[in-house]
């Protein structure tokens, strides 16, 4: 996370009038290119008079300022561009973010943007304090019109308000490419400033297929060279480089060294002049191209004995251990029987049948077990009802005999005689009508029974409506249903 | 009465026909190997090769076809008339000759000779190739065929059925027997069924590819490189689902398309 610069200027408040309103988020647009302002010392030499603003902003309390040393340079060529802050209130600064500068290579010249102290100087008719928030050195990739961005940063203040947004002023720096005319061979667009070349070979002895180490170092002033184009030497191969650098722009200019690592391998033997490395590049001082030289030597290239392990390799080139290939099998000239192994794969259907009929078949085959038992648990239970109520219809029955009650009589008996056909047949005979009992031959009783019941069925009915029955009547319709009811039983 | 005689006289005439004209194919597909087999001895790796790309295209199946395939392809990338791929596509037909005839001892060398040539040329490229092995699924799977599965997974149906029944008996060695046997089976045929079935989709929906390009990338749904390791030369993969001219690959858990061109599908069936 970004932690937000906030700089407390309550001193410089105290100074400025505070008669001003805060003035809306803007870019300001005022940049005159100053050479002058700009020294290696920061901004020490930027003085107010190179930062006042005839034609500058007085309504706005707080603003960026972008200024450029210069707005037309060559590709390759540093820009400094630094960035000021005017005020004349107090304010708080939050959530800085700096220009984008697409089409440049940058340098930060500010390291501690905290550390620089503000100028007084006159915007117009008001005094307002400068102070460097950063410095910039851009190095333009490309030619034509290139925009720098703008700086942001949000401000608040009891005058300004809160988190009041101001943008710094785009630059365009005008860029070409260096001129056509005198440009050297392997000049690279983008290698300007001013450089000295030196190099180290070490060793400069070495045997045939060895390698020696060479380093260039390119030292100066501007955009150093990132690529060199060294000498051809025949019998030489010079390896892909590595390259480090110690380039900084504390002194207000993009400066340092950059070291190429070279390996030069060598495969033919005997003295090998190295030749002069050359490293092209523009002077914009000068306005003109310089060639950079250096000497690279002579190497001493003696030549190798044959090695074992070459004479090993030499040896075993035809082996067919070190081909794999060469240990093939031979081709076949004719076709062996072959009869390909037939996949019998198992229908879906049957994988799903196979997978669930067992268990159906199981829990099914258990269903009806259960469902079975439990039908007989219920005749069970109903005929043991039915066995109670023919014992309680005939206790009744007997009951009645005694106490004379003859239509008690008719009823119990004829309770007694439904509940014993009922045990014996399942049929619920007393829904049927004394000619409809010609059925119970159906469910099972013979004939005789069924005349047998009708016949007691009957008598209970004239039972019932006589007006006086004797007790011998009675006696025998009670035998007669008793052993009605064991032929029923059995 | 014409009617009977004539009926079965057409169905002979047809039979016939489809005899005929079977045999044909076959000693047509025996010339042709033959040919190829004489090229072969020439070292004509050329002639060779458009003998047996032609009975591959027929789908003429048989392990020496092929075998002598990865033959010709390895003669020919030993040729400076080699081609990008050749190692791929020799050991496409060795793996295909290993498949058809898994008791070849000379198609699996040959076989290992190729991938060894193919690791030696890459590692001479300073190219380090990722190890990538089947996953659990698939090593479980290829252990025994789908209709294995799919029986064993029966059998559990059936043992848990019986000892379902077994169980509901009220007492004594039965009971005892269907209680042991019941859970037993079910377990069995919760980890078999799922086995069984999707090795059956497997064997449906897939079939193996060689790649017969020097390298390939996965790639998504977008076009776009996934993270999986690039699939050196004669890697075996698994190939599925084909969209356009891209066919969906697997490799070890690594999975995505690649241009149907980049990978041969060895033809086994």
């Amino acid at each position: 996370m970004r932690r937000p610069l906030v700089l407390l200027f309550a001193c410089a408040a105290l100074a400025f009038p505070a008669d001003l309103l805060p003035g809306p988020s803007s870019a300001v647009a005022y940049a005159q290119p100053s050479d002058h302002l700009f020294s290696p010392s920061g901004d020490e030499s930027a003085t107010a008079k190179d930062l006042a603003m005839p034609d500058g902003p007085t309504e706005e309390l707080v603003f960026l300022r972008a200024i450029p040393d210069k707005t037309k340079a060559v590709i390759g060529e540093q820009v400094t561009v630094s960035i000021y802050l005017y005020h004349r209130v107090a304010y708080e600064m939050s959530e800085r973010n700096d220009a984008k500068y697409t089409d440049f290579l940058r340098y930060s010249l500010l390291t501690d943007p905290g550390s620089t102290t503000p100028v007084f100087t006159r915007v117009k008719d008001q005094q307002y304090g400068a102070r460097l928030v950063d410095r910039v050195a851009l190095i333009p990739l490309r030619a034509g019109k290139l925009a720098t961005g703008s700086m942001t940063a949000r401000f608040k203040g009891r005058q300004i308000g809160a988190r009041v947004l101001k943008s710094s002023n785009d630059l365009t720096i005008e860029v070409e490419e260096p001129p056509v005319q005198g440009r050297p061979k392997n000049y690279v667009l983008g290698d300007v400033g001013q450089f000295s070349v030196s190099a180290t070979v070490k060793p400069r002895t070495t045997t045939q297929g060895g390698a020696i180490g060479v380093v260039i170092k390119i030292e100066g002033i501007g955009n150093a060279p990132s690529r060199l184009t060294p000498p051809v030497i025949a019998g030489a191969k010079w390896l892909e480089p590595r390259t480090r650098e110690s380039i900084s722009g504390k002194t207000g200019k993009v400066a340092g060294a950059r070291y190429f690592d070279y390996v030069l391998r060598f495969g033919n033997a005997g003295s090998t002049d190295l030749g002069k490395l050359e490293v092209p590049y523009y002077d914009p001082a000068k306005r003109a191209y310089v060639v950079a030289e250096v000497e690279l030597g002579k190497v001493e290239v003696e030549e190798a004995a044959v090695r074992q392990t070459e004479v090993d390799q030499a040896k075993t080139k035809n082996d067919p251990n070190t081909d794999p290939l060469k240990s093939m099998p031979p081709a076949r000239m004719s076709l062996a029987t072959f009869t390909q192994e037939k996949r019998t794969s198992l229908p879906l259907s049957w994988f799903a049948l196979g997978l669930f009929l067992p268990p159906a078949l199981a829990l099914f085959v258990l269903g009806a077990g259960r469902a079975r038992a439990a039908v007989k648990e219920r005749q069970g239970t109903a005929g043991a009802a039915l066995k109670h109520k023919l014992k309680e219809a005939l206790h009744d029955a007997q009951k009645a005999d005694k106490a004379a009650d003859t239509r008690a009589l008719s009823g119990a008996i004829e309770r007694v005689i439904h509940a014993a056909i009922e045990i014996a047949t399942s049929v619920k005979s007393r829904a049927l009508r004394l000619d409809e009992l010609a059925e119970l031959n159906d469910a099972g009783l013979s004939r005789e029974i069924t005349d047998e019941v009708k016949a007691v069925l009957t008598e209970c009915e004239t039972l019932r409506f006589a007006p006086s029955v004797d007790d011998e009547a009675r006696a025998g319709l009670l035998a007669r249903t008793k052993a009605l009811t064991k032929k029923l039983s059995a | 009465m014409t009617r009977l005689v004539a009926l079965p006289s057409m169905l002979l005439l047809l039979w016939s026909l489809v005899f005929v004209a079977d045999s044909a194919s076959a000693g047509e597909s025996k010339d042709a190997f033959a040919r190829a087999s004489e090229a072969l001895a020439k070292n004509d790796a050329k002639r060779a090769l458009a003998e047996l790309e032609v009975l591959a295209d027929r789908g003429y199946i048989h392990p020496d076809v092929s075998y002598d395939r990865g033959i010709a392809y390895v003669m020919r990338a030993r040729t400076n008339t080699a081609q990008p791929g050749d190692l791929g596509r020799a050991a496409a037909g060795f793996e295909e000759a290993s498949r058809l005839a898994p008791h070849d001892g000379e198609a699996l060398r040959a076989l290992d000779l190729v991938r060894a040539e193919v690791a030696r040329k890459r590692s001479r490229q300073d190219k380090n190739d990722t190890i990538v092995r089947p996953t659990l699924d698939r090593v479980v799977m290829e252990q025994f065929s789908p209709t294995s599965w799919s029986i064993a997974a029966i059998v559990a149906s059936v043992l848990m059925s019986i000892g379902l029944l077994l169980r509901s008996r009220p007492a004594g060695w039965a009971h005892v027997a269907g209680s042991v046997t019941a859970p037993i089976a079910l377990i069995a045929l919760l980890a078999l069924a799922p086995v069984a079935y999707f090795a059956r989709q497997l064997e449906e929906t897939t079939r193996p590819g060689v790649i017969v390009v020097t390298e390939a990338a996965l790639q998504d749904e977008n076009g776009s490189n996934t993270d999986a390791p690039v699939l050196p030369e004669a890697t075996l993969v698994e190939l599925s689902e084909r969209r356009g001219e891209n066919v969906f690959v697997r490799w070890g858990s690594h999975e995505g398309w690649l241009p149907h061109d980049t990978v041969r599908p060895l033809l086994l069936k």
